[in-house]
């Protein structure tokens, strides 16, 4: 049973180089390679992991501190043997911001506190940097044997216990429903077909996980549709290629008023269908190349009878390298192209925005229509200092240990909207106008662990966001040390006391309110204090 | 499960569709194509209404989880028809979260009798018309009671192969009534004050005799009353013609039935099924689905929105399913190539005191129905429904089979321009002969009549534009 509890990645690597599989520390698609178990199988690179998207399985969240990343899944070994599996991860942050009020009467305080903090991290923003936790709750239901099982997920994004209203749409509930299914179809061909409703991700950095930013860098998809997914090899190389296809399963009527209880629903989207191709090229287990294509589009006279029909594009290329005992590297390079996008749901998902309304609100302006593009970069490199001057020693991870993370993000935008959008409370600023065509925004941090006991280990991140590169007054730093405590060098729980200080810039915002929107009144947080707990098996 | 040894159980249920219905967009404007696709689909097929045909399978998601030993168990099952990953706004009621909850108690023989009480939150069906479920059709022929009570069985063996049960059941409405200052929004479910508390209570005796030809046969009683006070508003809502909220009656839903089946392992299985509901001043009833539904669709469906739920519904069903390798070959084990044929026919008569004539409605609602017939025709009075479908599977490989399921409704016997057909072919996948799972993939073709339409209540508008052409991509499993 040790080999379906998380382990660092790290350790995958070790196991990885040592010709061990890498199923023993990956989640489910290491898993999948359990099917080819032959030597020549294994020289020909078949069990290349990971694959060209993230497993749906997985948890949709950022990367935990400290390099780690949590196993899920362990399959039945064969086709008569059906076996019920439990997996789950649980993220449960109390969070703490500070802030001073401008004008305090009698009887207040001059320091306010804010739960949740008042900072720039919303989720849909390029601003979104995953230094707060936030709560989470994910238990995942597998049956099946080693060709077909069952996976229910059931996913929560508050615990009702600590929430101040009911937010309905928090409690997701059974979320991810699919078949996956493993044909035996020998040792030259790996084949995956996930068929059901669940949600794809493109463009993950982490090596297992989603990455420091918790952004897929091509897309995410929330659908219910097919995915098939092939893997052969020759030589030293493997050969993947990926499809899909995903629709949704419900529609917002006219009649239906946006509000918290619906998560603000959203009448002048379609009903949106997406297609996606994939294809990738792996050499000995060391280097991936990817190179993805998606459509998403709208074709639907309920989204208004003058809204034209939309589609989002998006082209892209992906590298994944893994460097044994140098680490881990990843860079992807996305191209989006969106046309009258505004009738595209969110069962398409840009850079965590949700459909092509989320793409207009955070990326392309009110006024676009939803037709504009996004030259989008980014990636990661993961490096245990350990494990590099433990070589060629094996460090499986159970001993003192240094861990860095450099991760990097960007965006050019281009828009259809070439109006600006006045910033600032006094609207004759000129200064103060905020424009979204011809903008860059990048980010970028580093974060460093230091595991100095089996219980403890202290870490310190620091992230840089220009919102817009040209105007340094949207930019703000991020500067989080934290101290990590858990059970074990290998243990499957966190205890996470962090505190964070924003560098905010003058007219750096963040969203407030419901649905959260940007205040260019809220002057935010400059700090904040977080305990959380955390644990995946 | 053993006696004395304390085991969890976890078993499931999960059926998942990809549904995109092809239509055509009446004036497209520059940019807009003449093609248009809708998720969720714009066909006439809708759970639970007449006028579904159960030819798409939906969404429904089911897992048990089960503690217990050989004479209590505690049972607790967490359901959705619809997850949340495919979805683009949250639906309330769309995730059921807990949805049964209850202790099932073996108890030890008493001499002849075997005793089985279940008490918690669950909802038996009963006028299954299959071997394994409702059969062609999903309106249960009989009804289920749903709430929180109690269900007791006794049974008594007759002779060795005879077996009498006699159940009887008492459950109350989850909610109760809601307090009266809740205003009814899509927040919180459509939360109404007028909704009373209501009770069911139900008897049945059954006749069950096993061997080679297994056969049974029950007669039904079930009973859905509310006397409370507390519904009572201060005025009516003109908006609501079904009943007056100022002068909220006491209501009551009655159900007989009868139904019998008999399965053999050569010939298939065959049921039959009747049942007779009356309903006075019922709209408001809630807990008992009768082969009409609720108070509220008996009402506006079936018996008109100025009957106020008094009328009387007649419903009988037979249903039929064979495999033709059973049935020509003695020794036919299931794991060779087959044919299996289901067919069903259900039909159901209407009898109401008011008079309901075309083109009217609720007001501010579209009509109850097209305005073609004459005015002094009584939409709901001596009305008429029937469907029947038959379908046949041919399985000939361990991994394929193809299927056609042809349907014909007639959901107005005053109006025969509201009948129509349904065609759909398809292709199942499976792992194996004999499997837990099917991946299907479903061409549906809709042949409307003139004044086809969805019923009342529906989620689909009565003015909208029906699609003709479906396509769906199913998978389930059971474990």
């Amino acid at each position: 049973m040790d080999d379906r509890f998380n382990i660092r990645a790290l350790r995958a690597l070790v196991i990885g180089a040592t010709g061990v599989t890498l199923a023993s520390a990956g989640p489910a698609h290491a898993q999948q390679g359990a099917v080819v178990t032959s030597p020549d199988a294994l020289a020909q690179g078949l069990r290349f992991d990971p694959s060209l998207s993230l497993d749906p399985t997985l948890p949709q969240v950022a990367a935990m501190p400290g390099g780690l990343t949590p196993a899920f899944g362990q399959r039945s070994l064969s086709e008569g043997e059906w076996r019920f599996d439990f997996h789950g991860y649980i993220l449960a942050p109390l969070n703490m911001g500070f802030n001073t009020r401008p004008n305090p009467l009698p009887g207040q305080n001059k320091t306010v506190l804010h739960a949740p903090p008042v900072v720039p991290d919303d989720l849909e923003t390029f601003s979104h940097t995953g230094v707060v936790p936030t709560t989470y709750a994910q238990l995942n239901f597998f049956e099946g044997n080693s060709i077909i099982s069952a996976n229910v997920s059931i996913l929560a994004k508050q615990a009702n216990v600590s929430e101040s209203f009911i937010e309905p749409a928090s409690q997701l509930g059974i979320t991810d429903v699919f078949l996956s299914i493993l044909p035996p179809l020998g040792e030259k061909v790996h084949m995956q077909a996930l068929l059901g409703a669940y949600t794809l991700r493109y463009g993950t950095t982490g090596e297992y996980d989603e990455g420091r930013y918790g952004t897929p860098l091509i897309a995410r998809i929330n659908g219910v549709g097919e995915h098939v997914a092939v893997r052969t090899g020759w030589r030293k190389f493997t050969f993947m290629l990926e499809e899909g296809v995903h629709g949704q399963t419900n529609v917002a009527g006219s009649s239906i008023t946006p509000d918290v209880w619906n998560n603000w629903a959203d009448p002048g989207a379609g009903s949106s269908f997406v297609a996606h191709v994939h294809a990738g090229v792996g050499y000995s287990n060391w280097v991936m190349v990817g190179a993805h294509y998606l459509r998403a589009f709208s074709q639907d006279e309920h989204a208004g009878s003058a809204a034209p029909d939309g589609r989002i594009d998006v082209y892209a290329g992906d590298v994944r390298l893994n460097l044994g005992r140098f680490g881990h590297f990843y860079e992807a390079l996305s191209y989006t192209d969106a046309l009258q996008a505004r009738t595209v749901s969110r069962v398409f998902s840009v850079l965590n925005t949700l459909g092509g309304k989320g793409l207009m609100d955070n990326y392309l302006g009110p006024l676009s229509g939803g037709t504009g593009q996004l030259l989008t970069w980014g990636g990661q490199y993961d490096l245990s200092i350990g494990r590099l001057v433990s070589y060629p020693v094996p460090f499986s991870g159970d001993g003192p240990d240094l861990f860095v993370s450099l991760f990097w993000m960007g965006t050019h935008v281009s828009s259809a909207d070439k109006t600006s959008t006045y910033m600032s409370v006094d609207p004759k600023s000129q200064d103060s106008r905020i424009k979204f065509d011809n903008v860059t925004k990048t980010k970028f941090g580093i974060e460093a662990t230091y595991s100095l006991l089996s219980w403890l280990a202290a870490s310190m991140r620091f992230d840089r966001v220009d919102p817009n590169l040209a105007d340094a007054r949207y930019s703000f730093s991020v500067l989080s040390p934290r101290l990590i405590f858990h059970t074990g060098w290998q243990s499957t729980d966190q205890v996470v006391l962090q505190y964070s200080h924003w560098f905010n810039g003058p007219w750096t915002t963040a969203r407030v309110g419901q649905p959260a929107l940007e205040d260019v009144s809220v002057v935010p947080d400059g700090d904040m204090v977080s305990l959380s707990a955390r644990m995946w098996w | 499960m053993p006696f004395g040894q304390w085991t969890p159980r976890f078993s499931g249920f999960m059926t998942v569709s990809f549904q995109g219905s092809i239509g055509e967009r009446t004036n497209p404007v520059a940019g807009q194509s003449k093609t248009v696709i809708h998720a969720p689909q714009q066909t006439l097929d809708e759970y639970a209404s007449f006028v579904g045909t159960n030819t798409i399978p939906g969404q429904w998601v089911a897992l048990n989880f089960t503690y217990g030993n050989g004479v209590v168990s505690a049972n607790v099952s967490l359901n959705t028809w619809n997850p949340t990953a495919p979805t683009t706004y949250y639906q309330i009621g769309g995730q059921i979260f807990l949805m049964n909850a209850f202790l099932e108690f073996n108890i030890p023989a008493i001499g002849p009798l075997r005793p089985r009480v279940m008490t918690g939150y669950f909802g038996p069906f009963y006028g299954s018309l299959a071997e394994y479920g409702l059969g062609m059709y999903t309106n249960p022929m009989i009804g289920s009671p749903r709430g929180v009570g109690e269900l007791t069985i006794i049974e008594y063996r007759l002779q060795p192969t005879w077996t009498l049960f006699v159940e009887h059941g008492f459950v109350g409405s989850r909610n109760g009534n809601v307090p009266w200052n809740v205003v009814p929004t899509g927040g919180n479910g459509g939360a109404n004050p007028v909704l009373p508390a209501a009770w069911v209570h139900h008897a049945h005796v059954v006749l069950r005799r096993t061997g080679d030809t297994q056969f049974h046969t029950g007669l039904h009683y079930l009973y859905n009353w509310a006397q409370d006070d507390r519904s009572q508003q201060f005025q009516d809502n003109g908006t609501t013609r079904e009943v007056f909220e100022n002068q909220i009656k006491d209501g009551n839903i009655t159900v007989l039935g009868w139904d019998a089946n008999a399965r053999n392992a050569s010939w298939g299985s065959v049921g039959v099924g009747f049942s007779y509901v009356r309903g006075e001043n019922a709209f408001l009833l809630r807990g008992l689905n009768t082969f009409g539904g609720e108070g509220n669709n008996l009402t506006d469906r079936w018996w008109g929105p100025d009957s106020h739920g008094n009328g009387k519904l007649f419903a009988m069903g037979l249903n039929y399913n064979t495999s033709l390798g059973r049935m020509l070959r003695p020794s036919y084990s299931s794991d060779a190539p087959d044919v299996a044929i289901n067919a069903g026919f259900v039909m159901a008569y209407t009898l109401t005191n008011t008079l309901t004539a075309p083109g009217t409605g609720p007001v501010g609602s579209t009509p109850i129905a097209p305005t073609s017939l004459p005015a002094d025709v009584d939409l709901f009075n001596h009305r008429a429904r029937y469907k029947f479908g038959v379908e046949s599977i041919y399985t000939m490989r361990p991994w394929v089979g193809v299927a056609l399921r042809a349907d014909c409704v007639v959901p107005n016997s005053k109006d025969l321009g509201e009948t129509f057909y349904v065609l759909a072919p398809r292709v199942i996948f499976r792992t194996n002969w004999v499997s837990r799972e099917s991946i299907s993939i479903i061409y549906g073709r809709w042949f409307y009549g003139p004044r086809s339409h969805p019923e009342t209540s529906s989620l689909l508008a009565k003015d909208v534009g029906l699609d003709a052409n479906l396509i769906v991509f199913n998978v389930n499993m059971w474990w």
